[in-house]
C-alpha cells in the first residue's frame, strides 16, 4: 500500500490496523460506521482494530496504519493536547471523519463559559492542527458521513483506488464547509445546473427548492457547516482549486 | 489504611470518564465517578438564537441517543411559547424514542460483547445477529425522522414530514420478525452474561446501593416541576487536582442523590422488585427493548400519520416563563428547560441529561465492591460521558 512503502512491512502482518479517536464531538461518526450494519461486521473481520475506547479493551494506543478522528480540538484540555502528539507518534495516516473534525461544524459556534469549566472555549478542527497536517491526508464530510459512504470509503482505502480517494483528498484541503459556499463556489460562478444534489445531502434540510426555480434556497440559521453540500455538489469538483474570473 | 486510586478512561465505554476510588484491603469504601471530555458549551451557545433551530443543534449534544435531545428540545420550546402540538405528532416521536431505545440499547450489547464472548467467531456471530435488528431500528428513526442520526424531521410544533401508510404498513410487516431475532439475541446475550458472572466470580447483588430512583413515564415522558433539580458543582466535592478538568455537573432530585434508567422506569411503573445490583441492569435494559416494539407496533396499528403533523407557530414568550421539555431516553429521564424572549430568542438554557443523573448511583453502586472489578459497574450503567459534558 502507499503508505506502506516507509515504512518496514511484516510477514505476517496482512491485515490493516486502524483506529478510532474521539475528541470534541458527539460519537455520531464511530456510531455512524457500525450504522453500516452487517457490513459493519465483515470491515471488523478485514481489518484489525487495534484502538477505539468505546470498542477495544486497550488502555495503550499502539502504532497503527490508518487513524479515524472524529472531532473538534478543545485546546483547553490537556488531555487532547496529549492525544494528538500521541496521534502523531502512533499512526501513519489520518483520515478525519464528520464535520467537526473536517471543517469544525457546529463546534464553530461554541463561545466557553459554561459550568462546571468556563474556560473550554477554542475548538479547532483536526485539519487545521500544524503538527497533523502532514499526516491527515483525506477527509470525509457529512454530519454524520453517510455509512454507506463510510463503506465505499473503506473499500476504496484498503483497494488503494486513488481515483475514488481524490475527492477526500481535496476536502482535506479546503476550508468551505456552509451552503454559503454553494452560492459562492457554484452559483455565483454559474455552474449551477439546479440538479438539487445538495439538498438532498444536507443533513439538517437547510437547502431547499422549489419546483418553480432551479436555485437553491438556503437558511443559514440551520446550517452546521458539514460540508456536505459542497462535497455532494456534482458542479464543485470542477477543475480544483476553482477557476477565477478577472 | 485508605489508599487512593483514580483510574482514567474506562474501556468499553463512550467518551473519556475517571473514577476516583478510596480503597481498604481491596475493597471500595469511597467512589466518585466524573467526566473528563471538554464542555462544549450547548447551553451558552444557543443563547440569542432562534429558537427554531434549537433541535437541529442540541441533537448533536450525543450522537447515540441523538434524537432524544431533539424531542426535549421541541418540547421545552412549545411548552415555554404554549404551542399545542397535534396528537399524532407527538405519538410519533414517541415511536422515535423508542425507536431509539432499542437501537441504542443495542449498541451497548455490542459494545459489552467484548467481555461475554471470550470467543472473537462467537462474537462477530453475535454482532452480526444484533446489527441485523439494529437495522430495523435505524430504518424506523430513518423514514420516520429523516436520518439515522440526527433527525432533522423533529421540529418545534411537531414533525415536519408526514408518514405514508405505505411505508408505515412496511414498517408493521418487517416488525414481527425484527421481534423474534430481538428476542433469540436477548436469550443468548442472558446466557453468555450468567456465564460472565460466573467466571469474574461476581455475587447476584454486585453493585447494590439503596438510593431512591426517579422517572417521568415508562414510554415517553411527563413533564416535571424544574424546581426538584438542583445542581452540584464538581469543585465542591472533588480534591484539588480534579477541581480544574472535571467536567459534568452532579445534579440533584428534591435534594437527593437518585438513579434513572430502565430499572427505574421499571420500579415506579411496573410494579418491578429490585434484587439490587447491576446485573439486573443490563436484562431490564433488553427487556425494555422488547416492549419498545411491541409498543411501536401498538401506536402504528391504531394511528394514522399522512395528515399535517406540524403547528407552524411561530414561538414567542415574555422572557420569565420556563418551558420544560421531558423525554425517558434509553439511559433515563432527559430535561430541557428553556426561556424565550418576545421575538422567540433564547434567552437561557438548561440540559440535564440521565448520565449526569446516574453520576452519584454509579459512586453509591461501587461502595463495598472489590476495586479490580469496579469497569463492570460502570459499564452496566452505560454512561454516555458525551452527553454529561454537554
Amino acid at each position: 500500500m502507499l503508505y506502506r512503502n516507509k515504512f518496514t512491512f511484516e510477514e505476517n502482518d496482512f491485515k490493516l490496523k486502524i483506529g478510532f479517536f474521539h475528541f470534541s464531538s458527539c460519537s455520531g461518526c464511530q456510531v455512524a460506521f457500525l450504522d453500516m450494519f452487517e457490513e459493519a461486521v465483515e470491515i471488523l473481520d478485514t481489518v484489525e482494530l487495534v484502538y477505539s475506547n468505546m470498542l477495544t479493551k486497550r488502555r495503550n494506543i499502539p502504532p497503527m496504519d490508518v487513524a479515524f478522528v472524529e472531532g473538534a480540538l478543545c485546546i483547553e484540555d490537556p488531555h487532547q493536547l496529549n492525544l494528538i502528539r500521541e496521534l502523531n507518534r502512533k499512526s501513519k495516516l489520518i483520515v478525519t471523519v464528520g464535520g467537526c473534525a473536517s471543517f469544525g461544524g457546529v463546534r464553530r459556534l461554541s463561545c466557553g463559559n459554561q459550568l462546571p469549566q468556563p474556560n473550554h472555549q477554542s475548538f479547532v478542527p483536526i485539519t487545521e492542527v500544524e503538527i497533523l497536517k502532514p499526516k491527515v491526508k483525506y477527509s470525509i464530510p457529512g454530519c454524520p458521513p453517510n455509512p454507506a459512504l463510510l463503506y465505499s470509503f473503506l473499500l476504496a482505502l484498503l483497494e488503494v483506488n486513488e481515483d475514488f480517494l481524490q475527492p477526500f483528498e481535496l476536502m482535506s484541503l479546503s476550508t468551505r464547509a456552509s451552503g454559503l459556499d454553494i452560492f459562492s463556489e457554484v452559483v455565483n460562478k454559474g455552474f449551477c445546473v439546479g440538479c438539487g444534489t445538495c439538498s438532498t445531502a444536507c443533513p439538517v434540510r437547510a437547502i431547499s427548492f422549489d419546483a418553480n426555480c432551479s436555485k437553491p434556497s438556503f437558511n443559514a440559521n440551520l446550517c452546521v457547516h458539514c460540508g456536505s453540500c459542497l462535497a455532494a455538489c456534482p458542479q464543485s469538483f470542477k477543475p480544483y482549486p476553482q477557476p477565477t474570473y478577472i | 489504611m485508605r489508599k487512593v486510586v483514580k483510574l482514567e478512561g474506562i474501556p468499553l465505554t463512550e467518551g473519556h470518564s475517571g473514577l476516583y476510588l478510596e480503597v481498604e484491603k481491596g475493597i471500595v469504601k469511597r467512589g466518585i465517578y466524573y467526566a473528563l471530555v471538554p464542555v462544549r458549551g450547548f447551553e451558552t451557545l444557543l443563547l440569542g438564537k432562534d429558537s427554531r433551530v434549537a433541535p437541529t443543534i442540541t441533537t448533536r449534544i450525543c450522537g447515540l441517543c441523538q434524537v432524544t435531545h431533539a424531542i426535549a428540545s421541541a418540547r421545552a420550546i412549545e411548552d415555554a411559547a404554549g404551542i399545542e402540538v397535534p396528537p399524532e405528532a407527538e405519538k410519533l416521536r414517541e415511536v422515535l424514542g423508542l425507536a431509539v431505545r432499542v437501537y441504542n440499547n443495542l449498541l451497548h450489547q455490542i459494545i459489552v460483547s467484548e467481555d461475554l464472548f471470550p470467543d472473537k467467531k462467537e462474537q462477530l456471530a453475535f454482532i452480526r445477529e444484533v446489527q441485523g435488528v439494529r437495522k430495523f431500528a435505524g430504518m424506523i428513526l430513518e423514514t420516520v425522522g429523516g436520518e439515522i442520526i440526527h433527525s432533522p424531521n423533529v421540529k418545534v410544533g411537531g414533525i415536519s414530514e408526514p408518514l405514508d401508510e405505505f411505508i408505515k404498513e412496511k414498517i408493521l410487516l418487517e416488525l414481527p420478525g425484527a421481534l423474534s431475532k430481538l428476542k433469540e439475541s436477548f436469550s443468548l446475550f442472558k446466557e453468555k452474561l450468567d456465564e460472565l458472572w460466573k467466571r469474574e466470580g461476581l455475587d447476584e447483588d454486585f453493585g447494590k446501593h439503596d438510593l431512591s430512583y426517579f422517572a417521568t413515564d415508562l414510554y415517553y415522558g411527563k413533564k416535571f416541576n424544574f424546581e426538584r433539580v438542583s445542581l452540584i458543582l464538581p469543585q465542591e466535592i472533588l480534591e484539588v487536582g480534579l477541581k480544574r478538568r472535571v467536567s459534568n455537573l452532579y445534579p440533584l432530585i428534591d435534594g437527593k442523590p437518585v438513579e434513572t434508567g430502565p430499572r427505574a422506569r421499571a420500579i415506579l411503573f411496573k410494579g418491578y422488585k429490585p434484587k439490587g445490583g447491576v446485573k439486573e441492569l443490563h436484562i431490564l435494559r433488553g427487556e425494555e427493548n422488547i416492549e419498545a416494539f411491541k409498543r411501536i407496533d401498538e401506536i402504528l396499528k391504531k394511528h394514522r400519520f399522512d395528515g399535517e403533523l406540524w403547528n407552524r407557530t411561530v414561538p414567542s414568550s415574555d422572557g420569565e416563563t420556563p418551558g420544560i421539555g421531558v423525554h425517558e431516553a434509553p439511559r433515563g429521564t432527559n430535561v430541557h428547560a428553556v426561556k424565550l424572549d418576545r421575538s422567540g430568542r433564547i434567552v437561557y438554557y438548561k440540559v440535564v441529561v440521565p448520565t449526569e443523573i446516574n453520576f452519584f448511583s454509579v459512586g453509591e453502586a461501587l461502595k463495598g465492591s472489590p476495586a479490580t472489578k469496579v469497569e463492570f459497574i460502570v459499564r452496566a450503567y452505560d454512561p454516555c460521558i458525551v452527553c454529561a459534558a454537554h
